[in-house]
């Protein structure tokens, strides 16, 4: 066989395609299956597979031919001490050549970079020697050490540094298949690096793959240190010197931090940063910005604005199984790592401002050292909630910044969905991805058109606004491509959701699953994922019964396709506790989640926050039970876990705080359950904001203390303020508003005031107020006043029908 | 600037299949490419050389202008500008055996070692290759270009592409075995 026909070439190319994606294992295996089947075109694949191991070996076209322009060069002249021996890369600041020392001083090799930059005057070019011996100070084993900087008679600037010979940090650990310890081990080696650097007050700024190397011995060496300064000291800004120091000039700054862009302080956090993008990079195999092609101008705005996808995210977001191989695991296993620790390392790392990130290179190196020995580490989680309610407390002040933030994200997010499907679509992708981006930019530029200052004049866009009219248009918006609209349509209902703003979060999520069923299937995991994201909203809104309903048909789906240890099918189980003890039924609750607890134990270990989660659901359970010391010996317990393990204000362990004083309440032990309300309070409202409902929860819980201790008109003060927020941010139906009410009714028949108090009562109960709240309302001894009065009687027997009534609606 | 805006226009009208028009690009992109490399080397002090890639990043600031152009624009610049790229270095390859035989010229190349007048002639095979397989799978040959004649990385290839570097590494694979059955067949004469 010779050259190919087209006709022959388009027959095999496909199946070479998939043949060049399998490891050489999995490549064998399949050509055996493949022979079966096509043994004629077996025979001509595994020929070529053959040629193609020859050919990687011999490095065929591997490298350039020689340039175009090449001149006579420089080879053999010699410049101060030393001659030049070969060009030996070209790199975004300038041409690098190999040269060695003339005087025999020295037997070593160097590397003589010329820099792209006239010197202007003579003492630019004094001050640039100057510097240059400074930075030749920095003695490190990972700092490639500056020998000299001069410039030339033509007055070009040149640095002489040692030769280093490597990889560039990235390509090393992928052709080594390193795993995520032997990455961090590496990155730590680069830290030890910069914190020398730093304590020496030398910044680099300009940390990128391409300037760490790493011998094939495993050395790492960082070049250029504080050389973007040695030059930008010339240029008149900061963001100007990033944007045409970067290589030939196009080149956009992939690693420069949000300061170098909009011409802010640069300091020590700002390597902090870069850091960060670095080992985002080594981890996931992606840059935090996603994947291109993208505009400078929205690179930039990545930088500034947008928050990246967690880590552990982004690693669906790549061939993620190309991705895992070269870290010598499974797509899950990749995410399982670096899901939490790694995650919040990250995360913390790459903060938009400096003093939120790391305070110092050395802090970022004892989290990973800590995260490599199972320590917990000092940084804390960013959650989804805390990232929404920043979005909703940024909007107050600036709206506009927030919105576009917002909307950032979702087509952050959407991207991520993207690339996570084009991993099972490769084959029709070339036409398909093209044609798909182009609708979703199509769809997202509509909803920008709400900001577009002729359409909204003199008014403030909030991120509600947006999505108002997005999710107006989705339906007709994106019908050519239903998956796409579905996955749309759950990112939208999930930061509704997050937003609070559920009534209009469930018809959103609801048409993803009907949606993902149809196109995806029933056990598709992305349907499932949609599934799960209905039940939690179905729980938030208080419609248990259907939450159940739908939370069993996951778990079936998800034991069968998943097994029943797996941690989805455990999550799935949980829910389902949850949505049962919330119906009363807590006998079946406790069992399932003891049964929960086991497994999450074994598996995922008991400081897992999954597992405390468990533990503090089952307390819950216990404490309507009514045994309370039960429920308060597991909740003590897992509130000191989670104080060590999430911090004190992981949303977590505010929960858990919530529970007890809850439980502590029922005892009637009111003033310890103050003091855990108070300190709950105290963070919520910092970390979440006044307005945001597990804030309400807690305002509302510290009401029915003071209301236990006797604080009447305190108590309802508090819980008016609590009804007023809860009506325009949860809405007037929402279980949690109702539950307001009935406080307030009870509060009411506390001071005498039976006439209020049953009109409260009604309004509660026609309100969303949760059943297992108005079916004991009879043993409520808040309500004591009310006994006897032939209205109560009434309302009973109205409640009781009605929860009768609603039950068989079920 | 008129004729800046006009080489914007013929990508336009090449990527709508006017043949005259592709040539036309292909001359213009051609001697601005020359020019650029000429202007390059003037500029600087010493007489070094100027990557590919460098070259094309100039080339493209120089006519996309610096404002509002997209990276989807750049990405199909750099298309048409590996191909490009790639004439001229073919012909510098033969401009080179030429003066070799003359006499001393020292070349510099950047990774590595096609050095021998042999070379130059496969040079030339394997661009006869990729012009058939253009015909069969523009986008392997398109690849070929950036990564071999301009030295784009993987990684920088994927980002235009918006596909991973290891998608492209494996097109590339694909593209190599069927420049080498071509190659070699034109050999074994």
């Amino acid at each position: 066989m010779s050259a190919f026909s087209s006709h022959r070439w388009q027959e095999i190319s496909p199946y070479l395609d998939h043949a060049l994606s399998l490891s050489d294992e999995a490549r064998a295996d399949w050509l055996a299956t493949f022979r079966a089947e096509r043994s004629d075109l077996a025979d001509v694949l595994e020929k070529l597979l053959e040629e193609h191991r020859e050919l990687a070996q011999e490095h065929f076209l591997e490298y350039q031919p020689a340039q175009p322009n090449a001149e006579p060069s420089l080879t053999g002249d010699t410049l101060g001490a030393y001659k030049l021996i070969s060009h030996i890369g070209e790199g975004g600041m300038g041409n690098v050549w190999l040269a060695e020392r003339i005087d025999g001083r020295f037997e070593r090799r160097v590397a003589v970079k010329f820099l792209h930059l006239a010197m202007a005057s003579q003492g630019v070019a004094e001050r640039f020697k100057r510097e240059g011996r400074i930075l030749g100070q920095l003695a490190h084993p990972h700092i490639a050490e500056l020998i000299d900087a001069g410039v030339t008679l033509k007055g070009e600037p040149y640095l002489v540094l040692e030769y280093v010979r490597g990889n560039q940090i990235d390509e090393y650990c992928d052709e080594r298949t390193l795993g995520v310890d032997a990455r961090i081990e590496l990155f730590l080696d680069v830290l030890s690096a910069v914190a020398h650097a730093h304590t020496n007050l030398v910044i680099h700024r300009d940390i990128k793959p391409s300037n760490v190397l790493v011998s094939s011995e495993g050395d790492v060496k960082l070049l250029d240190f504080g050389i973007a300064k040695l030059l930008a000291d010339d240029a008149s800004s900061a963001a100007a010197t990033i944007l045409t120091l970067q290589g030939g000039g196009a080149m956009t700054p992939l690693f420069a931090a949000p300061e170098q862009m909009t011409g802010g302080a640069i300091t020590t956090a700002t390597d902090v940063y870069s850091l960060g993008v670095l080992l985002y990079l080594l981890l996931t195999g992606s840059h935090p910005a996603g994947p291109g092609p993208r505009s400078a101008a929205n690179l930039v705005k990545a930088i500034t604005e947008t928050d990246p996808p967690i880590a552990s995210q982004a690693v669906a977001s790549w061939e993620e199984t190309a991705c895992a191989e070269k870290r010598g695991v499974t797509p899950d296993k990749l995410r399982r790592r670096l899901r939490g620790d790694l995650d919040t390392i990250v995360a913390k790392a790459l903060k938009k401002s400096p003093r939120e990130r790391y305070a110092s290179v050395t802090a970022l190196a004892d989290d990973l050292r800590r995260h490599l020995r199972d320590e917990p580490i000092s940084a804390r989680p960013d959650t989804f909630a805390y990232r929404a309610a920043k979005f909703v407390r940024r909007n107050r002040t600036a709206a506009a910044l927030s919105t576009l933030a917002l909307i950032l994200t979702i087509a952050g997010v959407t991207a991520t969905l993207l690339q996570a499907r084009m991993v099972r679509k490769q084959r029709d992708l070339a036409f398909r991805e093209r044609d798909r981006a182009h609708l979703i930019t199509e769809f997202m530029s509509g909803m920008f058109k709400v900001s577009d200052p002729s359409e909204a004049r003199g008014k403030t866009i909030t991120a509600r606004e947006i999505l108002d009219t997005a999710s107006k248009s989705i339906d007709t918006g994106l019908a050519k491509d239903p998956e796409t609209q579905a996955q749309l349509m759950g990112v939208m209902g999930n930061v509704y959701e997050s937003l609070g703003l559920y009534p209009s979060a469930q018809p959103l999520l609801e048409q993803a699953v009907d949606i993902q069923r149809q196109v995806l299937g029933p056990k598709n995991p992305e349907t499932l994922k949609s599934m799960s994201d209905l039940v939690s909203l179905l729980d938030v809104e208080g419609h248990y019964a259907e939450a159940e309903k739908l939370e069993r048909e996951t778990l079936d789906i998800r034991r069968h396709v998943l097994g029943p240890e797996d941690p989805e099918s455990l999550t799935s189980m949980s829910q389902l506790a949850w949505a049962l003890a919330q119906e009363g039924r807590y006998a079946e609750a406790e069992k399932l989640d003891r049964e929960v607890l086991a497994s999450q134990r074994r598996v995922l270990g008991p400081e897992h926050p999954t597992t405390l989660k468990t533990t503090d659901d089952l307390a819950t359970v216990l404490t309507n039970e009514g045994r309370y010391s039960e429920s308060e010996g597991l909740q003590r317990e897992v509130l000191g876990i989670e104080r060590r393990v999430l911090g004190p204000e992981h949303p977590g362990t505010l929960l858990t705080i919530n529970n007890l004083t809850w439980n502590l309440e029922l005892e009637g032990r009111y003033a310890e359950a103050e003091k855990f309300e108070h300190e709950a309070l105290d963070v919520e409202r910092r970390v979440l904001g006044p307005e945001h409902p597990d804030t309400l929860r807690t305002n509302g819980n510290l009401a029915i203390t003071l209301s236990g201790e006797g604080h009447y008109a305190e108590a309802e003060r508090i819980e008016r303020e609590v009804l007023s927020i809860s009506r325009r941010v949860l809405g007037p139906e929402h279980p949690d508003t109702a539950r307001t009410l009935y406080n307030l009714a009870c509060l009411a028949a506390l001071q005498g005031r039976r006439d209020e108090a049953l009109s409260l009562l009604r309004e509660a109960v026609d309100h969303g107020l949760r059943p297992f709240v108005y079916l004991q309302v009879e043993k409520d001894p808040d309500l004591k006043s009310l006994h006897g009065d032939p209205r109560f009687g009434a309302f009973v027997a109205y409640a009781k029908n009605r929860a009768a009534a609603g039950s068989k609606q079920n | 600037m008129g004729s800046e805006r006009t080489l914007l226009a013929l990508i336009d009208a090449a990527e709508d299949g006017n043949k005259p028009a592709a040539d036309a690009l292909f001359s213009a992109l051609y001697s601005e490419l020359r020019r650029l490399a000429r202007r390059e080397l003037a500029r600087r002090g010493a007489p070094i050389s100027i990557s590919p890639t460098t070259l094309l990043h100039k080339a493209y600031i120089e006519i996309a202008g610096k404002d509002g152009t997209s990276f989807a624009h750049r990405y199909r610049f750099m298309g048409y500008a590996a191909r490009v790229m790639r004439g001229l270095i073919i012909d510098h390859a033969r401009n080179r055996h030429a003066q070799k035989r003359g006499g001393r010229f020292e070349i510099t190349s950047l990774g590595a070692e096609i050095e021998n007048a042999a070379d130059d002639q496969k040079l030339s095979r394997i661009s006869d290759a990729l012009d058939e397989l253009a015909k069969v799978e523009p986008a392997l040959a398109e690849i070929v270009d950036l990564k071999f004649f301009c030295g784009f990385s993987f990684a920088e290839i994927g980002a235009m592409r918006n596909v991973c570097e290891r998608t492209v590494q494996r097109k590339w694979e694909k593209a190599r075995i069927y420049l080498h059955r071509s190659v070699r067949a034109d050999l074994e004469i």
